[in-house]
C-alpha cells in the first residue's frame, strides 16, 4: 500500500518537474526570423525560382509573428542599395534555447550552397553593459562547395528589441544577398508584446524544436545541422496558373518535402500558402528528382524545405 | 551438573532465541533442576511445557481475549511513527519543489520590469565584422523611423555595390 502511495507520489513530481523544465526551456528561447534575398545588379540576369533548404518545423513557421511584410522589406533593399531587383529567395525561422545555441541553415539553389549559422552570445558586450544578452548574437554565412567552405561574412552584433537587421555581403563571385533578421526575445524578456503573441510563440517553440530533432515515422531525416538538404537533379517548372497570370499575382510558396531512399518526392505538405499557387507548386516538386542521400553510409530519405516562386517576366 | 551450568549459560546469554530454544528442549525439559530454575524466568515460562491446571473456561477466554489485546497493541504502535514520518517527509519535499517551481516560474514575470531592457537603452552595436576572413569595416544606414537597419559588408577587393 505504502510502496503504491510512494510510486505514485513519485511519478507526479517526476511529472511536475517535466512540465517545470519544458515551461523553462520554452520560456527562455530565442526565436529568429531569417529572410534571404538575392540582389539583381543587371536586367539580363534570372534569378532562381526554386531553393532548397533545411528542415523548418511548420509549427513555427506559423506561429512566429511577422513584424515586417517579406514584400516591403525587400522594397526597402531595393531602394536603399540602389538594385534593379530583389527577391526573396527563402525564409526560415530558427529557435535557439538553453540547450541548443547555435543553429545552423543551409540553403542550395542554382548549384550553389549557403549556410547561416546563428549562435547566441553570453559574453562580452551585452553583458559588461548590464543589458540582457538575448540580443547579442553572432552571425556566420558561408558558401559551400562540397565539402569546401568559404567564409563570406562573420560578425557579432547586438540587435534592439523591434529592430530588424538586414546584413548585405557578396557571394564568392561577387553576386549580392541579404539576410534580415527578426529577433524575438525569450517570453520572460518580452517587451511591449500582447499576451496573445506570447501565447503562441512559447507553444511554437515547444513542438518545434522537439519535432525538429526527430526522425519521422517513415525514418527519414530532417535536413537539420549537419545533415544538408539533397541535390536537386531533375527540376520541371511550375506551371504559372493562367488566373494568377492575368491578375498579375506574383507569390512565394514554401513546401515540406521527403524523398525516399532513391532521391523521389515521396511527401508533400504546404508550410507557407499562397492559395493561388499552392497546387502548382505541389505538382511541380512531386516531379523532381533528388540525388540519393547518404547518411552514416546508408541512403536515406530526408525532409527538408522548398520553397517555389512564382514571378512574372515583365 | 556441569551440563547443566553449560546449558543454563546458553539460555542466560546466547542472543539468538532460536539456539536457546534448542537448548531448553534438548535439556532443561528433561531436568527437574533446570525446569525449576527456567520456571523462575518469567520470559521462559510460556516456552516451558508446564503441567496445565484446570481453569474455568470464563477465565480462560479473559486471558485469551487480555493476551490478544496486549499483542495488538505491542505490534500497532511501533510501525506507525515511522510510516507517518515517511509521508510527512516525502509530502514535505513535494511542497518545497513546488513552492520552489512556482518561484521560478513566476519570479522572472514580476523582475520583468527591471531586468528587461528598455528599448532605448539598448542600441545597435557591431562588436566583431569580418568579411572573407578579415577584419572589414561595415557601412551602417538606419532610415529615420523605421525599423530596419542596414548594413552593407563591405568586400575587401570590391568597395562599391554596383
Amino acid at each position: 500500500m505504502f510502496k503504491k502511495k510512494a510510486a505514485s507520489l513519485i511519478f507526479l513530481t517526476g511529472l511536475f518537474l517535466a512540465c517545470f523544465f519544458s515551461s523553462l526551456v520554452a520560456q527562455s528561447s530565442l526565436l529568429c526570423k531569417l529572410r534571404f534575398y538575392e540582389g539583381l545588379r543587371t536586367i539580363g540576369y534570372e534569378t532562381p525560382t526554386v531553393v532548397t533548404s533545411s528542415y523548418l518545423s511548420p509549427l513555427i513557421t506559423a506561429n512566429i509573428p511577422s513584424s515586417l511584410d517579406p514584400n516591403e522589406e525587400r522594397k526597402q533593399i531595393r531602394r536603399v542599395f540602389n538594385l534593379i531587383d530583389v527577391r526573396l529567395l527563402t525564409e526560415a525561422d530558427v529557435a535557439l534555447s538553453a540547450f541548443q545555441k547555435a543553429m545552423t541553415h543551409v540553403l542550395s539553389f542554382d548549384h550553389r550552397e549557403m549556410a547561416v549559422t546563428i549562435s547566441q552570445v553570453w559574453r562580452g558586450v551585452a553583458s559588461r553593459a548590464n543589458v540582457s544578452p538575448w540580443n547579442q548574437l553572432e552571425v556566420s554565412i558561408a558558401e559551400l562547395s562540397g565539402q569546401e567552405r568559404t567564409p563570406l561574412l562573420e560578425t557579432e552584433i547586438i540587435i534592439p528589441p523591434k529592430n530588424v537587421a538586414v546584413i548585405g555581403f557578396e557571394s564568392r563571385d561577387g553576386l549580392p544577398y541579404f539576410l534580415s533578421l527578426h529577433v524575438f526575445p525569450p517570453a520572460t524578456e518580452k517587451l511591449g508584446e500582447t499576451k496573445e503573441k506570447e501565447e503562441g510563440v512559447v507553444g511554437g517553440v515547444t513542438g518545434g524544436v522537439i519535432g525538429g530533432v526527430q526522425t519521422s515515422e517513415s525514418g527519414a531525416v530532417r535536413a537539420i545541422g549537419n545533415i544538408r538538404p539533397p541535390q536537386l537533379i531533375k527540376k520541371v517548372n511550375p506551371i504559372y496558373p493562367e488566373e494568377a497570370k492575368k491578375k498579375g499575382l506574383e507569390g512565394v510558396v514554401i513546401l515540406e518535402a521527403e524523398t525516399d531512399t532513391f532521391g523521389n518526392i515521396v511527401r508533400t505538405q504546404i508550410l507557407r500558402s499562397v492559395p493561388e499557387f499552392d497546387q502548382a507548386a505541389i505538382e511541380a516538386v512531386r516531379q523532381w528528382k533528388y540525388a540519393p542521400a547518404i547518411i552514416n553510409g546508408k541512403p536515406r530519405g530526408v525532409i527538408f524545405t522548398v520553397t517555389v516562386s512564382f514571378r512574372l517576366k515583365n | 551438573m556441569a551440563a547443566c551450568k553449560f546449558y543454563q549459560f546458553l539460555i542466560r546469554f546466547l542472543p539468538l532465541t532460536w539456539l536457546k530454544d534448542w537448548a531448553i528442549r534438548h535439556h532443561a525439559e528433561a531436568c527437574p533442576v533446570c525446569t525449576r530454575k527456567l520456571a523462575q524466568k518469567e520470559e521462559v515460562v510460556s516456552l516451558l511445557p508446564l503441567p496445565t491446571k484446570p481453569e474455568k473456561a470464563q477465565i480462560l477466554w479473559l486471558r485469551i481475549h487480555q493476551r490478544l489485546e496486549q499483542e495488538r497493541t505491542q505490534t500497532e504502535p511501533s510501525p506507525r511513527p515511522r510510516v507517518r514520518l515517511k509521508w510527512a517527509a516525502a509530502g514535505l519535499s513535494f511542497c518545497l519543489v513546488l513552492i520552489v517551481s512556482l518561484f521560478f516560474i513566476f519570479y522572472p514575470e514580476k523582475k520583468k520590469p527591471q531586468a528587461a531592457p528598455e528599448a532605448s537603452e539598448v542600441h545597435f552595436q557591431i562588436i566583431r565584422f569580418q568579411v572573407k576572413d578579415r577584419p572589414a569595416a561595415p557601412v551602417i544606414y538606419k532610415p529615420f523611423g523605421s525599423q530596419l537597419i542596414f548594413i552593407w559588408a563591405q568586400s575587401p577587393k570590391n568597395n562599391s555595390i554596383n
